[in-house]
């Protein structure tokens, strides 16, 4: 499935070269030789398959859809400290050596299903697997599908409406909190 | 040759320079950093998914170049151009006292990121020094402010609802925004459970309704959008930038020049008066000098110190405007960061769009006329609101996973309260920036040394805010009530105010009752720099009215010739 996902980094990359690296400026040159920061494959398998277990597709996109596991790469690449990086890539691997043999990738959804649901119970205060599930979280649900179509975004509401009834169909509001 | 020069381009700066330039005086205004157009320079249309790395600025370079900027709410990839590195832009502090020194160099300074709460101080603050002796007494009361509040209020347009409250007085007010169905039910339970205390609607700077005057400007109506610390496009609160450097602008009497420093004012030896300033540029490091007949400092508390005791001479070896000695001293912030949190049951219904404005609970101690019940002076004001729970919380704070979990982020989460208390300072000599014996920043102007901490009466107020608020959250059925008991270092309440305060009497004041210099009768100094007291509420309201009230005296001393 990650095979499919659009990688913006090597698009870029791509970018550069069909423009001629000289007509492009310094910083967006500086920015595209980075994307070769990218996640062995095994790694990034692994990152693709717990998004796509913490948040599969259902009746909306799931992480995956939302290109969550290359916006993952993307994260560690140009936001982790390295700490942080060595702290979050030791969690996932921890959840691929609780899969047993084969790993958690190789293992079918409903397989993933009943190994992460107590596994992210029992883990749930360790400091990098909370964070490693923080940051996916937070991926899902301010990418595009995750806002607009899980829950509900209007960038310029235009007014405050303090009152609305809540039903079967309201979704909470994505985005920030207000004040 | 300017009639007026403006250093700084903030909040009051601008105001500063609207008035001055109204009033027909070809007006300069200089700022720091670099130039930003309103609304070519925001990143306001950023949709959620398009802020850079979710908004995180990468770890390794908010350690190295932001690690006191970083404490700022407000600090994210969405809108980091408008924070300095702490990086370029050091200074000191004692071991153990740290001071959170939050700063924007940029036209516009603090007012294009600033929290837009606006509120009057009453009678009641303005005597507050006379009648407890801590700070110089203010040379002017309630009576000499409220028409300039007036005027400041109907220019920027401030949203607020009349309360006929002595301690926080109304002022000409846009249409309030609404409370949402919890939080009208909080002020009911918390009204009724504590009859000295009431909750209404914050008061802020953002247009509900435009005026004709707000229209020519170019201003619309706020949005709802609470994107508000990233530039507003639609110039819907108030900004220099969108409001009033254009209002300078549109009188062709306005010049400004940006990416200029001002490393001191220039006096002449023999008149002792201001004849203008030295500038340095951040860019090349040339160094220039503009002349004016007046000038304004406007470049904020500490960097207006900072110009003041820079402005060293023969004749003033301790700085400009200092005989008093209390250039850089009683400096205060508002006591910020103590406060409560708790999930209420509330009404079953939600509300639709962000409103970037909360609940005030005004001060309930020491209130003209009653016996005080606390051994503290002064006081202080809660601030708040009740929302639902969002995604993020309900995404990260349990465990779950798949449908389950999306399940449960989905549907809006539980109310929750949140309320911080936002105390007073006392004016304190000993609180004071001073400059560095030998240390210089990269354009050679030397570095502050801020030495600065909280007292003993703060310390008091802080336990009676927690007290206090979890009373309140308990009186309205809270439930997982957490506390938040850290005060933050003084400086990121981010409302630095004293370091030239008016006062009486030129021995222990720099500023007279028309925001004049007791020794430099053409200098003026109209940011937070002039408090002689905090009190409670957030302050740039106080600054605004005080910047046009002064360029009105000005003006008026100009044309008699006394100045």
């Amino acid at each position: 499935m990650q095979a499919s996902a659009l990688n913006r980094r090597e698009t870029l990359g791509g970018l550069a070269a069909l423009l001629g690296a000289s007509t492009l400026p310094a910083d967006v040159l500086a920015k595209a030789a980075k994307a070769d920061v990218r996640l062995p494959a095994p790694i990034q398998s692994l990152a693709s398959a717990y998004a796509d277990t913490l948040m599969p597709r259902t009746d909306t996109p799931g992480a995956v859809d939302a290109g969550v596991p290359r916006l993952f790469a993307a994260l560690l690449a140009d936001w982790a400290s390295p700490q942080t990086r060595a702290s979050v890539l030791e969690a996932l691997q921890k959840i691929d050596g609780a899969a047993g043999t084969g790993g958690f990738a190789a293992k079918s959804a409903a397989q993933r299903r009943a190994m992460l649901a107590p596994y992210d119970q029992a883990n749930f205060a360790d400091t990098g697997y909370r964070r490693l599930r923080e940051l996916m979280l937070v991926l899902y649900y301010s990418s595009e599908p995750g806002a607009t179509v899980e829950l509900r975004y209007e960038h310029a509401p235009g007014a405050f409406e303090p009152s609305v009834p809540i039903t079967a169909q309201t979704r909470a509001w994505a985005g920030a909190g207000y004040i | 040759m300017f009639d007026a020069i403006v250093v700084g381009s903030g909040m009051s700066g601008g105001i500063a320079a609207k008035e001055l330039c109204e009033r027909g005086l070809k007006t300069l205004v200089i700022e720091r950093g670099r130039k930003l157009e309103h609304g070519a320079s925001y990143t306001d249309s950023l949709q959620p998914w398009e802020v850079p790395n979710g908004g995180g600025i990468p770890e390794e370079e908010l350690a190295r170049d932001y690690p006191i900027q970083r404490q700022c709410y407000a600090v994210s990839t969405a809108t980091q151009q408008y924070w300095v590195k702490d990086s370029e832009h050091p200074y000191e502090t004692p071991e153990g006292k740290p001071f959170s020194w939050i700063r924007g160099y940029h036209l516009g300074g603090r007012s294009i990121m600033w929290g837009r709460q606006t509120y009057r101080m009453s009678e009641m603050d303005l005597q507050a020094n006379a009648l407890d002796g801590h700070g110089a007494d203010w040379p002017i009361r309630y009576a000499d402010l409220a028409p300039w509040y007036d005027h400041v209020e109907r220019f920027i347009g401030v949203s607020g609802s009349r309360e006929g409250l002595d301690q926080l007085p109304d002022g000409e007010f846009l249409p309030a925004m609404p409370m949402n169905d919890a939080e009208k039910m909080f002020k009911a339970k918390v009204e009724q459970a504590f009859p000295d205390r009431k909750v209404i609607i914050g008061r802020c700077a953002h247009l509900t309704e435009t005026r004709p005057h707000h229209e020519e400007l170019g201003r619309n109506p706020c949005q709802y959008r609470s994107l508000c610390e990233r530039g507003c496009s639609y110039g819907a609160y108030h900004s220099s930038l969108s409001s009033s450097l254009p209002a300078a602008e549109r009188t062709g009497n306005l010049t400004i020049v940006t990416d200029s420093i001002v490393h001191s004012v220039i006096t002449d030896p023999k008149t002792g008066k201001a004849t203008g300033v030295r500038v340095i540029d951040q860019n090349t490091r040339e160094a220039r000098t503009y002349d004016a007949r007046i000038v304004f400092l406007c470049a904020s508390t500490i960097g207006t110190a900072q110009i003041l005791l820079n402005s060293r001479s023969d004749k003033n070896p301790r700085g400009l405007a200092n005989s008093s000695d209390m250039v850089g001293r009683n400096l205060m912030d508002h006591i910020y960061g103590v406060g409560v949190s708790g999930t209420v049951q509330g009404p079953d219904t939600y509300y639709r769009g962000r409103r970037p404005n909360g609940l005030y609970i005004p001060r309930f101690y020491n209130l003209p006329g009653k016996q005080s019940e606390v051994d503290f002076i002064r006081g202080f004001g809660f601030q708040g609101a009740m929302q639902r729970v969002n995604w993020r919380q309900m995404a990260t704070s349990q465990p779950g996973i798949g449908e389950e979990l999306k399940a449960r982020v989905r549907k809006p989460g539980p109310w929750m309260a949140f309320f911080g208390g936002f105390g007073e300072m006392l004016p304190n000599p000993d609180n004071r920036v001073t400059l560095h014996a030998s240390k210089v920043d990269k354009w050679g102007i030397p570095l502050v040394n801020i030495d600065c901490t909280h007292g003993e009466n703060e310390k008091k107020i802080v336990s009676r805010i927690l007290v206090d608020g979890k009373a309140m959250l308990e009186a309205v059925g809270a439930t997982n009530i957490q506390v938040r008991e850290k005060i933050n270092p003084p400086g990121l309440g981010i409302h630095e105010m004293g370091t030239a305060c008016m006062g009486k009497d030129p021995r222990n004041s720099v500023l007279n009752a028309y925001n004049q210099a007791h020794d430099v009768p053409n200098l003026f100094i109209t940011d937070g720099a002039a408090m002689a007291s905090s009190g409670c509420q957030n302050p740039s309201l106080t600054y605004m009215a005080l910047s046009a009230r002064a360029a009105f005296h000005a003006s008026e001393f100009m044309k008699a010739g006394t100045i």
